[in-house]
């Protein structure tokens, strides 16, 4: 978890936030093959409603509820415990999407890579994780706010501030691919809200 | 969007002409589990049902709906029509046609349901599958007709192939 910090800017508002590598993931789904896809953050229905008429099986796992519990373990292997027992059954399918909205900056090092080594067993082969990372901004609401796809090119962005700001952790690219192993950043870009969009592609090799 | 099939989607779409009516309940009425009753066990039935109270078990009304109301509290497999959850809900739901998740629901467990929409604040863990070819969906109803979308792929006059074991790479 980053340092607290007693921070107050002006209010911010919701926002209407272009995702161009979101976009590339769904665009070339195949409204013929099943796709499993492992959101994160808290159920959202323009999730559902950009995958309703898709052969999708979605799990939610709703992190953000749990960020509180995960930061007060530390002992790694409870904080691998305590994910895991979100994670809905695998009913033999393997996950081909994650996504991580913003809550990536909600994690510290360790946490994202007890976090990646519990998703790994659950991974397809190729799959993607897309995050947005802190990049420009120093600070962060306290809590993650929410982000719902308006279309498939397109978050609304609500920021939460009413727990104050924190420092953001700005990771960087390197930095992030050494917390989730078995993943490499395939493409990143810079946002106009100055965070940067990553997809993550995993690798069994 | 994408390569959408064409008849699923989040927006109420009238109903074919050709699909079969849901059975109402003969009166207009459906039954109501109150606030005060317990059920453990195994509903079975042919009308509306609204549960208010705890259920436990297996709920099987596949011609009707199942609203499980703000204060209802059901940890059960539920398999209906359509199902509507305000309350707390612990299990698998299915719905052949439709499934409603309003923001007061709190809800652990499975949807299964060709269409599923869901207001946001509603608070849900687990699984969603709206793939209408799923196999929970065909155990459940295999003799359904009325949820089957229209493909938007041309009819080629070919069986179509079936393969739920690719493993896709999305944004390759």
């Amino acid at each position: 978890m980053t340092a607290a910090a007693s921070v107050h800017e002006e209010p911010a508002k919701s926002y209407e936030l272009r995702v161009p590598l979101f976009q590339s993931i769904f665009e070339p789904f195949d409204p013929e093959r099943r796709y499993v896809v492992l959101d994160l953050g808290p159920a959202r229905s323009g999730l559902i409603e950009l995958l309703v008429g898709l052969r999708c099986r979605l799990d939610v796992i709703g992190l953000p509820d749990m960020l509180g519990h995960l930061q007060s373990l530390e002992e790694p292997e409870r904080i691998r415990q305590a994910i895991k027992a979100s994670l809905p059954p695998p009913r033999g399918e393997f996950v081909n999407v994650v996504l991580g909205w913003n809550l990536l900056n909600y994690l510290d090092d360790e946490r994202i890579q007890v976090l990646a080594q519990a998703l790994k067993s659950r991974l397809a082969p190729g799959a993607c994780l897309h995050a947005l990372i802190e990049y420009s901004s120093r600070h962060m609401p306290a809590v993650p706010g929410m982000m719902t796809p308006r279309d498939a090119g397109n978050l609304l962005v609500e920021p939460d501030e009413n727990d104050g700001l924190i420092d953001t952790p700005r990771y960087a690219r390197a930095r992030l691919e050494a917390a989730l192993p078995g993943m490499r950043a395939e493409q990143t870009m810079l946002l106009g809200n100055g965070m940067q969009e990553y997809l993550f592609r995993f690798s069994t090799s | 969007m994408f390569n959408k099939k064409e008849s699923s989607s989040a927006v109420e779409e009238p109903r074919p002409v050709s699909q079969p009516a849901r059975r109402e309940s003969s009166d207009g009425h459906r039954a109501v589990i109150g606030a005060s009753i317990h059920v453990d066990g195994e509903l079975r039935g042919e009308e509306d049902l609204l549960i208010e109270g705890k259920v436990k078990g297996t709920v099987e009304l596949k011609k009707n709906s199942v609203t499980i109301g703000s204060s209802g509290e059901v940890k059960a497999d539920v398999f209906a029509h359509t199902i509507y959850v305000d309350g707390k809900m612990h299990g698998n739901l299915v719905a052949s046609e439709r499934i409603v998740v309003r923001k007061s629901a709190e809800i652990r467990g499975s949807i299964t349901s060709p269409r599923v929409s869901l207001e946001d604040g509603a608070r849900f863990n687990g699984t969603i599958d709206m793939d209408p070819d799923s196999e929970a969906l065909k155990k459940a109803f295999s003799n359904r007709q009325s949820s089957q979308p229209v493909r938007s792929t041309p009819n080629t006059g070919k069986p179509e192939a079936k393969d739920t074991d690719k493993s896709a790479q999305p944004g390759a």
